[in-house]
C-alpha cells in the first residue's frame, strides 16, 4: 500500500471515530511515521449501536470503548470471531480498552443486544 | 444471552457456599443465566428471566449474594406485599408540552410521568438485614463496570419471596430456617440450578422452532411462562391485505416487556427512543437522588386507549403509532396486545422502544 493511501486510509478511520477536532495535531504524525503503532481510538458504545461501527486500524493500536447509554440496558464488548479473544465485563457504565496483538478480522458483538455488532480490521504494521 | 458472570456455571457452582465470618455461610444466587454467552445451538437473541436457584434455603444469620447477570433487579417488599411496580404515573409531574411532529398534542399531555419507584430505581444499597419489616432493593444495574452483587442477611426465621422488578413474574424465594435444622449443600444447591439452566435452555430451543401461532397477528417473542424468551417479532415480516386488523400481542405469560412503535426509519427512531426511554426528571438529582422516569412518549400509547388504530404511515405527521409499554400480566395497568388496520397499500416498519434492535415489518396488499 502506498504512503499516500495508508494515510488517507487512517485518515479516514479518524473520521470515522470521530475524532475530527484531534486530526490537525494527529495527521502530520501519522504521515511522518506510518509504522509507528500504539495509536488509540476510542469507540462510543450507546444504546443499541457502537461508534463507529467500523474501524480500521494496526497491529498494536488500542481501542477504548466509552459506555454512554441512557442507563436501562447492560452492554458488552465481545468477539464472536476473530484471531484472538477477549471481552469486556457487562456493565451500565464505564470504559473498556483491548490492544490488538493480531492481524485479521474481527466481528464484535453485544451478548446483551445480538444486532449491535462492530467490525475490526487489524492490519500488519509495515516495516 | 444476557448476562455472562465471566466464570461459567460449572466454576459458579464452586462458589455456591462461600465460607464466612464466625459460622455464617453466604449463598450465591444467580439472577438471569450464570453465562458468558449461550452455549452452542441456543440463539443469541435469548433471555431467561429467571434466578438460579430459584429456591433457596439458609440459617438464620447466614447471607445470600446475588449475582446480577442481566438487566434485573432483586426486591424484596416488605412481608405480605408483592413486587414494586416497574413505573407509577406521578400526578405530581405531568406530562406537559409533549406534542407530535404535526404540532399536535399527545393525548396523553396532564397524566402522570410514569416515574420508576426510588426502591427498584436506586434500591436500598447492599449488606443490609432482611426481616420482611421493610423492603430492601438492589436497584437497577447502573454505574461504571460490572454490577456489583446485592447482599442481603437473614438473621430470623421465615419464608422470603422476591421479584425482579424490571420483568413481571420474575421471582423466587428464600427459605430461612433455625441453626441446627438442615439445609441442602452447597453441592445439591449447584446441582438444581444447573438443572433448572438446562431446562431452561431446552425451552429456548423449543421456542425458537415455533411457528407463528396465528395468522395477521405478530407476537413479541415467542416467550414462554417460566422466563425463557425471544427478543424479536414472530413472524418479523407479515404480509396482511389492506383493512384487515392486524393484531400485535405479547406472549400470554412473557416476562418481558415490550413496545409496537411504528417509525418510517426503525434505525434512527430507535437510536433516539434508546437515548430518552429512561432519563431523570428534569429538577431531580441535583440537591439528593435523581428520580428516574420513562419517556412517555413511549410509555403511553400514542393514542387514547381504547381508539380504534389505524396505520398508514403518516401518522402523527411523521409515521409515529406506538403501542405504549405491553406486557403478559393482565394484572397489570399495561395492556397485552393492540390491533391496528392497515387502510392504505404498502410496507410500514416497526420496533420495540424498549429493546430497539427488536425490528418487524407488516405489508399491507390490496
Amino acid at each position: 500500500m502506498s504512503q499516500s493511501v495508508r494515510t488517507a486510509a487512517v485518515l479516514a478511520a479518524l473520521v470515522a471515530a470521530g475524532a475530527a477536532a484531534a486530526l490537525p495535531a494527529f495527521a502530520p504524525a501519522a504521515a511522518q511515521h506510518p509504522s509507528t503503532s500504539g495509536k488509540t481510538r476510542t469507540v462510543g458504545v450507546y444504546t443499541d449501536y457502537y461508534d463507529p461501527p467500523k474501524l480500521t486500524l494496526h497491529v498494536g493500536d488500542k481501542v477504548k470503548w466509552v459506555w454512554h447509554s441512557s442507563g436501562f440496558a447492560l452492554h458488552d464488548v465481545y468477539v464472536d470471531s476473530g484471531p484472538e479473544d477477549f471481552n469486556s465485563p457487562t456493565q451500565a457504565g464505564g470504559s473498556f480498552a483491548h490492544r490488538f496483538k493480531k492481524a485479521g478480522t474481527f466481528k464484535l458483538y453485544c451478548t446483551e443486544h445480538p444486532e449491535m455488532t462492530m467490525g475490526v480490521t487489524v492490519k500488519k504494521v509495515r516495516k | 444471552m444476557h448476562r455472562k458472570s465471566k466464570v461459567a456455571f460449572a466454576t459458579a457452582i464452586c462458589a455456591f457456599a462461600l465460607p464466612g465470618v464466625a459460622g455464617a455461610a453466604t449463598k450465591v444466587v444467580s439472577a438471569g443465566p450464570p453465562l458468558k454467552k449461550p452455549p452452542a445451538g441456543v440463539p443469541k437473541d435469548s433471555d431467561i428471566d429467571q434466578f438460579y436457584p430459584a429456591s433457596i434455603k439458609v440459617h438464620a444469620g447466614d447471607s445470600v449474594k446475588f449475582q446480577i447477570a442481566g438487566f434485573h433487579t432483586i426486591n424484596f417488599p416488605k412481608k405480605g406485599a408483592g413486587s414494586p411496580p416497574l413505573a407509577v404515573p406521578d400526578p405530581a409531574h405531568p406530562v406537559t408540552g409533549l406534542t407530535d411532529a404535526s404540532g399536535a398534542a399527545f393525548w396523553f399531555n396532564g397524566q402522570g410521568t410514569p416515574v420508576i419507584p426510588s426502591i427498584v430505581a436506586l434500591g436500598t444499597g447492599s449488606g443490609k438485614a432482611y426481616t420482611g419489616a421493610a423492603a430492601i432493593g438492589s436497584g437497577i444495574p447502573a454505574g461504571s463496570g460490572p454490577p456489583k452483587p446485592f447482599v442481603v442477611k437473614f438473621p430470623k426465621a421465615g419464608s422470603f419471596t422476591y421479584y425482579c422488578a424490571v420483568h413481571p413474574g420474575m421471582k423466587a424465594s428464600v427459605s430461612v430456617v433455625a441453626k441446627g435444622k438442615a439445609v441442602p449443600s452447597a453441592k445439591a444447591d449447584a446441582a438444581r440450578g444447573a438443572n433448572q439452566l438446562a431446562q431452561g435452555l431446552a425451552t429456548i430451543k423449543k421456542l425458537d422452532k415455533l411457528k407463528p401461532a396465528a395468522t395477521q397477528t405478530v407476537t413479541a417473542g415467542p416467550d414462554d411462562k417460566g422466563g425463557a424468551s425471544l427478543l424479536r417479532f414472530t413472524p418479523s415480516s407479515l404480509t396482511t391485505k389492506v383493512g384487515t386488523p392486524v393484531t400485535l400481542q405479547m406472549s400470554p405469560g412473557t416476562r418481558e416487556d415490550h413496545t409496537f412503535t411504528f417509525a418510517k426509519d426503525v434505525k434512527a427512531a430507535g437510536k433516539l427512543a434508546e437515548k430518552t426511554f429512561v432519563a431523570p426528571l428534569p429538577g431531580t438529582g441535583t440537591a439528593g437522588p435523581p428520580v428516574l422516569a420513562f419517556d412517555p412518549k413511549y410509555a403511553y400509547p400514542s393514542d387514547p386507549p381504547s381508539s380504534p388504530l389505524t396505520y398508514d404511515g403518516t401518522n402523527h405527521g411523521d409515521g409515529f403509532l406506538n403501542s405504549g409499554v405491553l406486557d403478559g400480566d393482565p394484572r397489570t395497568p399495561f395492556p397485552q396486545k393492540v390491533t391496528v388496520t392497515f387502510p392504505t397499500a404498502g410496507t410500514y416498519t416497526f420496533f420495540c422502544a424498549i429493546h430497539p434492535f427488536m425490528t418487524g415489518k407488516i405489508t399491507a396488499t390490496s
